[in-house]
């Protein structure tokens, strides 16, 4: 095999595939790239077992063929050559020779028989969603993905598309995020990505692969969720496991709701979260007499209140919260005003986009048993 | 700061709140029979001289109108639950030394409740408020002159000995108040012409130890204000468990597991009553050939109900494959946090009004349990053996 490529191009392409290759595995040739050298183009192919990805880069191919080589020592030999272009051929034993003006490095490599497959060539009907569409659904529920490993069904986010709607939903048990948007074309309701799970690794590659706009092309073949944009393909295994049913723990009747300038809660609940620690983040809201009161109560580290103008005069309510929780349940809001709608005792608060239902975000509350204790 | 909470005279409180005719008079509680003592007397028996440990025919003569009442320790036990329940809602560092007396450390948590002053007088009025007996509290900067002051002011009492009075409360304090000091200690140290902690600290520490021993050091220490010991909670009980040895081997899984739900049901109303949650259960087999086995889980919430303890319990069970007979077997429950702290709740479990209903269940067999005996309530399914 022996190509010549463009560097930038190059070096793009391997960079793409260190969020895949880069972490410990027990099999040494996961930590490898595949390189095909097919006429006219390199493919690059990276993968974990759960997660593949292919692309396509424009280079010159002197001799076609295939080798895999360390993607992490690959990427850093292209940043450090500054060349316009990069040479690659494969000699003797596997031995990769990069070279670039009178650079030259050289890496083993391991043959491509041993790299597992990942297939890019089945053409199966997809669905075409705009970049930023996807962008947006998985920033307004990525924060909320369980990464609790007992519970392997909420280790990733439900993604449906069913008639002219995606929606995304996340929850670690102790939020919930939802997020809703309408796509221009009806697909119907037979699509076979209406209520798949996406692991959080993989939802965090399709997040890269998003950047930058355009449409890409979904689909589902065994198991496998199928990404495509442009030249590049992204396959990632879907959790096998049964989604709770989660429209059931969306309060029917509303509470308590009151709206608020979203930046200034924000800092206000930031103020709080200054007492948080990793045993205890911890706010109690207060809401009484057209005011909210913010107080954060850490036996470690001290105490801090805050207060914030609100319109509402009916019954005090007393509810806690992990401010953390509430401080990324209310991030991904669009626009200024924010809505949150409480409940006292043990019920859910809900983050929502006043008049829209693209977005909303239910918390549940902490418990304050020292409350008791107090008086 | 160091709590030291010291109940007054406890037994013969109790005796007094379970029946208020006895108030104002000479209450005895002690031993029977005429080689019995007095475990505990009212402040009015104590004016005529009667003190605890004093044998019973004595106190008798000292105090003929008094009432003579024999201990009823279980009692006493249930409002001393009590009472430590209130107190590790002040601070999760409680030590119970005793069945009405406590340390507790309340670094860090005083300007929680406005102050040590503040917090020793809520400590009092909850006591009062929700147990109707009365205590003496004293508070300083370590547990032996916390323990000092509880018993400088009885009953009913409060006093602190502020880091900075420290030294002068030192200097004039007598030795006989000393934890430790007793009679024979006490005139040595008269005759070597020490009579207060500020007579020990002029002292030299070698001749203080040739003559008592390792107390000399002890007492030199006190004598600088200085005890290191902690405050070391009970609650820090790592796990709670319970097992039996079956009265014959056993293969048969239903057989096993009424006990295993039996035992699990106890651990649970131990958890309750100790104020905790456990996220880990585990069951233990021992088999006919003594070998041992356990199998856990661990659950995302730590709990104390007796339904989730007995699910889990049964479920390990159930995932155990029997090969040989069983002789022994056990639950225990660990990874235990105080229940007093904030607890995230489920989003899946909020709608589930099966928890709420359990806590209520537990909360009403508790009740029941602690009024009638253990034998007065249990689950329908742990019958048959019984």
């Amino acid at each position: 095999m022996h190509f010549s490529i463009r560097r930038d191009s190059f070096l793009e392409g391997i960079q793409k595939t260190l969020s895949i290759v880069d972490k410990r595995t027990t099999l040494p040739i996961l930590n490898n790239i595949l390189l095909k050298a097919q006429p006219g183009t390199i493919q690059i192919v990276a993968t974990d077992r759960e997660i593949g990805l292919s692309s396509y880069y424009k280079a010159t191919i002197h001799d076609p063929g295939e080798i895999t080589v360390g993607a992490r020592k690959l990427y850093e030999m292209l940043r450090e050559i500054d060349g316009e272009t990069v040479d690659c051929q494969v000699m003797e034993n596997n031995w990769v020779h990069v070279t670039s003006g009178k650079i030259l490095y050289k890496i083993p490599g391991i043959s491509a028989d041993d790299f597992p497959e990942v297939p890019d060539s089945e053409t199966m009907e997809s669905i075409i969603v705009p970049c930023e569409v996807l962008k947006s659904l998985f920033e307004k529920t990525f924060f909320a993905i369980s990464q609790d490993e007992m519970r392997p069904n909420l280790n990733g986010v439900l993604f449906s598309i069913s008639g002219g709607k995606i929606a995304v939903v996340a929850t670690d048990g102790h939020r919930l995020s939802l997020a809703n948007a309408r796509l221009d074309n009806d697909v119907g309701n037979s699509s076979n990505l209406d209520g798949i799970i996406i692991p959080r690794k993989g939802v965090s590659e399709i997040r890269k692969l998003v950047e930058g706009g355009g449409e890409s092309a979904l689909w589902v073949v065994d198991g496998v969720c199928v990404l495509k944009k442009q030249e590049t393909l992204l396959r990632v295994s879907l959790i096998n496991a049964e989604y709770p049913d989660y429209k059931r723990v969306i309060p029917q009747e509303e509470g308590v709701t009151v709206q608020m300038d979203k930046q200034q809660l924000l800092h206000s609940l930031r103020r709080m979260s200054v007492m948080s620690t990793e045993k205890f983040s911890g706010v109690k809201v207060d809401i009484f007499d057209n005011r909210m009161v913010l107080t954060s109560t850490n036996p470690d580290v001290g105490e801090a209140r805050d207060e914030i103008d609100v319109s509402y005069t009916g019954d005090r309510m007393v509810v806690g919260y992990s401010v953390r929780y509430l401080i990324e349940g209310i991030e991904p809001v669009n626009g200024d005003i924010v809505s949150f709608d409480i409940r006292s005792g043990d019920g859910p608060g809900v983050i929502r986009v006043p008049g829209s239902d693209e977005y909303m975000c239910i918390v549940m509350p902490i418990k304050l048993r020292t409350e008791k204790g107090l008086d | 700061m160091i709590l030291h909470i010291d109940m007054d005279a406890f037994y013969a409180s109790v005796e007094e709140l379970d029946n208020p005719a006895l108030k104002g008079r000479c209450v005895i509680v002690g031993g029977q029979s005429e080689r019995g003592v007095v475990s505990a007397a009212n402040y009015e028996a104590r004016k005529f001289g009667v003190h605890s440990a004093m044998p019973i025919f004595q106190a008798r003569k000292s105090c003929p109108g008094a009432v003579f009442l024999p201990p009823r320790m279980a009692r006493y036990g249930e409002l001393s639950e009590l009472i430590m329940s209130i107190l590790r809602e002040f601070s999760p560092l409680v030590e119970p030394i005793s069945i009405d007396e406590a340390y507790m450390d309340i670094s860090g948590c005083e300007r929680l409740f406005g102050g040590v002053g503040e917090m020793a007088r809520r400590i009092k009025r909850r006591i009062r408020e929700e147990v109707g007996l009365s205590c003496s509290i004293g508070a300083a900067p370590n547990k032996f002159l916390a323990k000092i002051a509880s018993d400088m002011d009885k009953p009913d009492g409060l006093t602190i000995i502020a880091p900075e009075a420290m030294d002068s409360f030192i200097q004039s304090l007598s030795i006989h108040k000393v934890p430790g000091v007793g009679k024979s200690t006490g005139e040595r140290l008269r005759s070597m012409g020490i009579s207060t902690l500020g007579d020990v600290r002029r002292y030299p520490e070698d001749l203080l130890v040739k003559r008592l021993g390792r107390f000399g050091n002890r007492l030199t220490q006190f004598a600088r204000g200085i005890d290191q010991s902690a405050v070391t909670p009970d609650s820090e009980t790592k796990s709670v468990s319970a097992e039996e040895t079956l009265p014959s081997d056993t293969g048969d899984k239903e057989f096993l597991k009424r006990y295993l739900m039996g035992q699990a049901e106890r651990i649970a109303r131990e958890l309750r009553s100790l104020g905790v949650r456990g996220r880990t259960i585990s069951i233990k087999i021992k088999e006919s050939d003594f070998r041992q086995v356990t199998r856990s889980i661990s659950i995302r919430e730590a709990t104390q109900s007796s339904d989730v303890i007995i699910r889990e319990a049964v479920r390990l069970l159930d995932g155990y494959p029997i090969s040989k007979k069983i002789r022994l077997i056990g639950v225990s429950v660990s990874h235990l946090t105080s229940a007093a702290e904030p607890v995230q709740t489920d989003i899946f479990e909020q709608t589930d009004v099966r928890n709420s209903h359990r806590r209520r269940l537990d909360e009403a067999i508790d009740t029941i349990t602690e009024r009638f005996g253990t034998d007065a309530i249990g689950r329908a399914s742990l019958k048959e053996h019984k």
